[in-house]
């Protein structure tokens, strides 16, 4: 079968940086292809190349028959190839219909023809097996629906061929698995799927053939089912990955963060946190599960005072620290790995140096009669970057955070947060956008910050993360807490019910029901849930 | 903060405030060239020789002594209120009301020496620095309070605090404090106790130039070398990692304000004390305005600050020789004044460009000589084989 597209030599630079160099890269029709590779490998470059945002320095497209030379995503719209970023493109305060139509030019004349249309998207959806309300705001959309809306989009365009930008980032696992369904009937229909992810996972689970890049090269081109997650790793990060191991479980009886009943408001006077209790002893790590945007961060900056609790109490080492200024709540020995570290962790215009004293800037040993101590400040920049392994740019300790990559930038945080030894070290999304290597790195530290007797409150979207590191795992949804279980009885498939919206009891039931609740030892030797266990589950989930 | 307060930071002024690089110096000094060019295509139109109108406009500064102190004397109001938006900048607040706020310490400054003109100059001077400061001070915690506590925008308010400003001085002057002899609008002269020492005689360079390197060090000092500057640098650079640090944006905002409008009260007393001796409507008017021009000229740093005004107190000065010489009206220099200040904003924005583009270029060189060097040892070696 000729391959519908055809990238040959691939070469695109900024500057002297080769965001890819020489790839090779074709896909077949009615082929689902996976584009593997950690942060910065050049996936996006990659297809932001085919799809006319960039033009290449070297290297040919031949697509649908034809060599073609993109200016503009314009043009590779009209060709046929679609792409769905990360972010979606629509307009929330339209209706689905509109938002599907927009800018195709198909509503020539005066009066754009409604009904006919949507007759037309109705058709789209139904051949594919979604469901869409075509009358429905988007902004009343949930985030799995408004994907569905991209998808009929794309293919209401003529899409030959849809490039998907992580599209499970923000999907729970039930999602995950129902837009797996709908990719996998579009391939049975002849279209060409490109999947960019770094989740080994989904590779697994989806594609019929990867091709993997690292540093801009194309290391490999397999088929799926010749693989494995193991050796995908190995294309993936040029080595074998060690991954952090938790051992052994906490003491269980020294607590030292406990939340009672916390409420929280939003800036609309809605609850993003309701009644929530939870507790983490020295030595423990609690996991927080849940789909992003349920009240993790509420939960996170209550905790160290940034937002002011409606209700309730929150202890740490017994002592009430709820309204205290965020300062003293620093003081009492919390680290804090904050979600965004371009807005919260860092100050991007100052030096590693700066950066790494950004809580302790006028305490001993950096201050020395109202005066910075350079010499101190410069010796604990190097001690820290030698300690964990930051890699600075050529201005060494004095190269600007916003420099550096993101890997380098997280270590930058965590050594901030985790060297002092806190009682408590809150981690949100520790490793969001930071590459495999230094997510080994960060979750080795947070293991030895637990070992060396330190609470931690976990909080990640990602649930591999949590399995790997939690001895306690507890969901949220909705500001909810929905139950709580030890890391023994980790099921993906429960906690998916949970996150989305179950409760424990019920998910529990829910789980049971369909007699082949997917363990997590299972889980992490076939590397995804295979698609027949979560179908029935999802029907539960609609009952 | 409004989102408009937020572009026209962020467009403006954060490629200007980056760390120090070949840029720093190349955008000022190509911006005041290139006005001085389009000034003189101005000049062309009105008949004039812009070759020499400029070297009335810049040579005549340094025909005596006398106008070299001039210039000196021009610049030293311009380095404080410069100084005041600088401190303030830098915390991430855009104070317009240096004017305002120099005002205000003039009017404290001239009623401070108006009472106590009699005592040691000493004691006097040191009352009416206090008052000047105290007051600036004053005029910079309002709006600082306003923005802190409110969120209202300190460019708005700043910008409105120099009205009220300018009124309460033409009203005092007209009124409350209106000299003996009733003449003019303005103030007696201030005891001569309060006078500040001349730094060269038969000039009106007084002691005030001191008082502005002093203080542009100080600046330095706790802007980059304390906590508090740290505290004040990163609530500037990004409010939210403050906060997670722990640092209260209120308290410092305000307090970057409160010394902010204090540094523009110096410009006030040095103004009173130094040069006019009495206060009058209208004196010494845009010279909080000349200060945020010098504050972007200069990078928004202490040095740079210092030199742009004296760049400043030079175009000013020479303005009226130019006038004198060949009859150009010396507005033109604002208009020339107002391109510099234009044509460094657009430098600034285009600067991550170019220092990219300069990179590039670095590097591309690096690689080709490196080429080349391996292809001559392998030239050298092939040779040596073929021997």
């Amino acid at each position: 079968m000729d391959p519908i597209l055809r990238m040959t030599g691939i070469s695109k630079y900024f500057g002297t940086f080769a965001a890819n160099e020489g790839v090779d890269f074709d896909v077949l029709p009615g082929e689902i292809h996976a584009l593997l590779g950690e942060n910065g490998a050049g996936k996006s470059t990659l297809m932001n190349v085919l799809y006319g945002l960039y033009r290449p320095d070297k290297g040919e497209i031949w697509f649908d028959g034809q060599t073609r030379h993109f200016a503009s995503s314009r043009d590779a719209i009209l060709t046929g190839i679609g792409m769905i970023h990360q972010h979606f493109m629509l307009v929330p305060v339209h209706t689905v219909l509109e938002n599907i139509i927009m800018g195709m030019g198909k509503e020539k004349g005066f009066l754009v023809k409604e009904a006919q249309l949507e007759k037309e998207v109705l058709e789209i959806a139904a051949r594919y097996g979604m469901e869409i309300n075509p009358r429905a705001l988007v902004s009343e959309l949930s985030v799995g629906e408004q994907q569905r809306v991209e998808i009929v989009k794309a293919l209401f365009r003529g899409t030959k061929l849809l490039i998907m930008d992580e599209p499970t980032a923000v999907l729970t696992p039930q999602e995950t698995e129902e837009l797996f369904k709908t990719l996998r009937r579009m391939s049975d229909e002849g279209m060409s799927i490109i999947l960019i992810t770094h989740k080994l996972n989904e590779v697994m689970s989806v594609s019929n053939r990867v091709t993997v890049l690292r540093d801009g090269k194309v290391t490999n081109t397999v088929m799926t089912r010749d693989s494995s997650e193991y050796e995908l790793t190995r294309f993936m990060i040029g080595r074998e990955l060690s991954p952090a191991c938790r051992e052994g479980r906490c003491c269980g009886d020294k607590l030292v963060l406990e939340l009672d009943h916390v409420t929280c408001e939003g800036e609309m006077g809605n609850h993003t946190l309701e009644n929530v209790s939870l507790s983490v002893c020295a030595g423990e790590i609690l996991g927080i599960a849940g789909v992003d945007g349920n009240g993790q961060k509420e939960l996170a900056e209550i905790v160290v005072g940034l937002r002011a609790l409606k209700s309730g109490r929150i202890f740490l080492s017994g002592e009430e620290i709820a309204g205290k200024s965020i300062l003293e709540i620093i003081g009492k020995g919390i680290g804090y790995i904050p979600e965004d570290r371009h807005k919260r962790g860092l100050v991007l215009d100052f030096t590693i140096g700066e950066n790494l004293i950004l809580k302790d800037y006028n305490k001993k040993p950096f201050t020395k009669g109202g005066l910075f101590d350079f010499g101190k400040i410069h010796g604990h920049a190097d001690d820290m970057i030698k300690k964990y392994s930051i890699k600075t740019s050529a201005a060494g300790r004095e190269s600007e955070a916003r420099k550096l990559s993101g890997g380098n930038q997280q270590k930058i945080v965590v050594a901030r947060e985790v060297d002092k030894g806190p009682k408590l070290l809150i981690a949100v999304q520790p490793t969001r956008g930071v590459d495999i290597g230094a997510t080994e790195f960060i979750h080795k530290q947070i293991l030895k910050a637990k070992e060396n007797g330190t609470a931690v409150l976990l909080i990640s979207t990602e649930l591999s993360e949590i399995n790997q590191l939690s001895d306690r795992i507890a969901v949220v949804y909705k500001g909810q807490i929905m139950g709580e279980i030890p890391h023994e009885a980790f099921e993906e498939s429960l906690i998916g019910l949970m996150m989305a919206g179950m409760t424990y009891e019920k998910a529990m039931a829910a789980n049971r029901g369909t007699g082949q609740g997917t363990k997590a030892s299972e889980f992490l030797a076939d590397g995804h849930v295979p698609a027949q266990n979560a179908e029935p589950t999802k029907e539960q989930v609609n009952a | 903060m409004s989102a408009l307060d937020k572009r026209i930071k962020d467009a403006f002024l954060k490629p200007g405030a980056r760390r120090w690089s070949v840029y720093s110096l190349l955008v000022p000094i190509v911006s005041v060239l290139l006005a001085l060019v389009l000034g003189s295509v101005l000049l062309l139109f009105i008949g004039i020789n812009p070759l020499e109108a400029y070297w009335y406009l810049i040579f005549s500064n340094f025909s005596n002594t006398y106008n070299v102190a001039e210039v000196l004397v021009k610049a030293t109001p311009i380095a404080l209120t410069g100084l005041a938006f600088t401190f303030a900048f830098r915390t991430g607040l855009f104070n317009i009301g240096g004017e305002g706020q120099m005002f205000a310490g003039a009017m404290a400054a001239v009623f401070v020496g108006l009472k106590t003109g009699h005592l040691p100059p000493f004691v006097t001077i040191g009352l009416c620095l206090a008052a000047a400061i105290v007051a600036g001070g004053i005029w910079g915690f309002i709006p600082g309070v306003l923005k802190g506590v409110f969120g209202s925008s300190e460019i708005i308010v700043t910008i409105m605090f120099n009205y009220v400003a300018v009124y309460l001085l033409s009203f005092l002057v007209d009124k409350p404090l209106r000299e003996a002899a009733g003449f003019y609008p303005q103030t007696d002269m201030i005891g001569e106790n309060a006078f500040l020492p001349f730094l060269i005689q038969n000039t009106r360079l007084h002691i005030g130039l001191v008082v502005a390197i002093i203080l542009s060090i100080l600046v330095y000092v706790v802007l980059w070398k304390t906590p508090l500057g740290f505290r004040l640098r990163a609530v500037g650079y990004n409010p939210d990692g403050a906060e997670y640090a722990g640092i209260n944006i209120r308290r410092n905002m305000i307090l970057a304000m409160v010394i902010s409008g204090a540094l523009a009260g110096v410009a006030g007393f040095t103004e009173i004390n130094g040069i006019h001796h009495r206060m009058m409507d209208n004196f010494s008017r845009n010279v909080g305005f000349d200060g945020i021009a010098a504050s972007l000229l200069g990078g928004a740093t202490p040095g740079g600050v210092f030199v742009s005004s004296i760049l400043l107190g030079m175009l000013q000065t020479g303005a009226s020789a130019m006038q004198r010489g060949v009859g150009v009206p010396a507005n033109i220099v604002s208009i020339i004044q107002a391109l510099i200040i234009i044509l460094v904003l657009a430098g600034n924005m285009m600067r991550p460009k170019l220092e990219m583009r300069l990179k590039v270029k670095r590097q591309e060189r690096e690689e080709r000589e490196e080429r080349e060097a391996r292809k001559e040892s392998q030239g050298h070696q092939e040779g040596g084989i073929d021997a």
